[in-house]
């Protein structure tokens, strides 16, 4: 997780240019380094990301809990 | 049919109004036609009248509608922004603060296929990768020659035929008695109608583009698909129609959606002939035909050589059971839609 959550608002609608720059940033960032040959888990970038910053404008992602039988 | 005659109707569409009834009224006859509803009947009449008539719909299928209602979206966005003189950079921060208003909110389960390969994140990744990539794009968009980017052309124009209607009427006779009999009329004709990505020039010839996310490999394989394909013939034609110009065919614009690598790009051509577009509407006229015959028996049968087709059809395990536990197994596995919901052809974009 980086600190790109710092600046995020929970509204959208209250990002600046720069904080949508880092959203971008990051992303090219990522991609940069998965070019490079580090190799990404599933849901987890390298080292930024794009799950966590976006937990702040979208809500949680994570999905109802399941009712599971005993 | 020649298709230089089809009219050129782009017809002012309001995308503030619920969209009409692809259907004639109490009927289950539909006048209005787009590549996805003609594409269910060609396949499978079962599969059409899952879909179009009796509205059942799954929650994979939302996912899938919702990643690529967004990817088009923020390219449409940025395609205009870059028409309006915005450089890549301005364009891209633009349109993505666009696509995060409007995913602001979106659940989406990650344990499901659908919900792991296509969600907020991955949406915003595909869509930054693609920019970048094509931000210095040999393909232009058009401009139309009222000044706008070609991008996001809704059409829709009517052939000059329908489907046969009747209507009752009453016969006054010479002795003053009445007797009642069936008028054929000509009504409602068909239309035709759908949402072009984007239309661009390239290499000195015009091209529609159509957009693609896929989580299959973009190889020639993949691209073998759209040759032939009803819906790039179809967009063929309505490209010629409503620009009035000649189309070579169409760039299949495809991105993979990749997790534990970088998502990939890559862009295939298919090309169409005035013989094609002909022989295309020819054949038309017979499916549209046959799907007025399946309304009027009102049965839809099923193309058993289809259901593995595509990854395997999403009722393959409806069409499996007997016929009399059908309807109980779809209300279990399946929603059925609000008929607002469901696939339309006349709703606007």
């Amino acid at each position: 997780m980086s600190d790109l959550d710092d600046f995020l608002s929970d509204d959208p609608l209250n990002l600046t240019d720069a904080d949508i720059d880092k959203i971008i940033a990051a992303q090219r960032k990522h991609r940069a380094l998965v070019e490079g040959g580090v190799r990404v888990k599933k849901d987890k970038g390298p080292s930024v990301s794009l799950d966590g910053l976006l937990t702040k404008i979208t809500g949680k992602f994570s999905p109802q809990p399941k009712i599971t039988r005993r | 049919m020649n298709t230089s005659n089809l009219e050129r109707t782009i017809s002012e569409i309001d995308r503030d109004a619920p969209a009409p009834s692809p259907f004639l009224p109490g009927t289950n006859i539909q006048f209005a036609w787009d590549s996805t509803s003609l594409g269910l009947l060609k396949t499978c009449p079962r599969l059409y009248q899952y879909t179009m008539i009796d509205g059942w719909g799954s929650n994979d299928e939302s996912i899938h509608l919702r990643f690529g209602i967004e990817y088009h979206s923020t390219l449409e966005d940025y395609d205009r922004y870059r028409a309006e003189g915005l450089g890549h950079d301005d364009a891209l921060r633009e349109s993505l603060r666009n696509l995060l208003c409007r995913i602001h909110g979106w659940q989406v389960d990650r344990d499901t296929r659908a919900g792991k390969y296509k969600n907020p994140a991955t949406i915003i990744a595909l869509t930054i990768d693609y920019l970048d990539k094509y931000s210095d794009d040999p393909a232009e968009t058009y401009i139309l020659a009222d000044g706008r980017p070609a991008v996001e052309l809704s059409f829709r124009f009517e052939l000059d035929w329908g489907p046969r209607q009747s209507r009752t009427i009453e016969i006054a006779q010479a002795d003053g008695s009445v007797i009642t009999g069936v008028e054929e009329f000509d009504g409602q004709p068909y239309i035709l109608s759908g949402h072009l990505d984007r239309v661009v020039s390239f290499q000195d010839s015009l091209f529609v583009m159509d957009r693609k996310t896929s989580l299959s490999t973009l190889s020639a394989h993949y691209f073998s698909q759209y040759e032939p394909n009803n819906q790039m013939t179809l967009y063929s034609l309505a490209a010629k129609v409503i620009l009035a110009s000649p189309i070579k065919g169409v760039i299949i614009d495809g991105a993979q959606v990749k997790l534990e690598e970088n998502h990939t790009f890559q862009r295939g051509f298919t090309y169409r002939t005035e013989d094609q577009l002909d022989e295309w509407v020819n054949d038309l006229r017979l499916w549209l035909g046959m799907a007025e015959q399946y309304a009027l028996a009102n049965y839809w049968p099923m193309n058993d050589t289809a259901c593995d087709k595509f990854g395997g059809c999403r009722f393959r395990s409806i069409c499996s059971k007997s016929p009399q536990v059908r309807e109980r197994f779809l209300a279990s596995n399946f929603t059925k839609l609000a008929p607002e919901e469901r696939w339309n052809p006349l709703k606007p974009r």
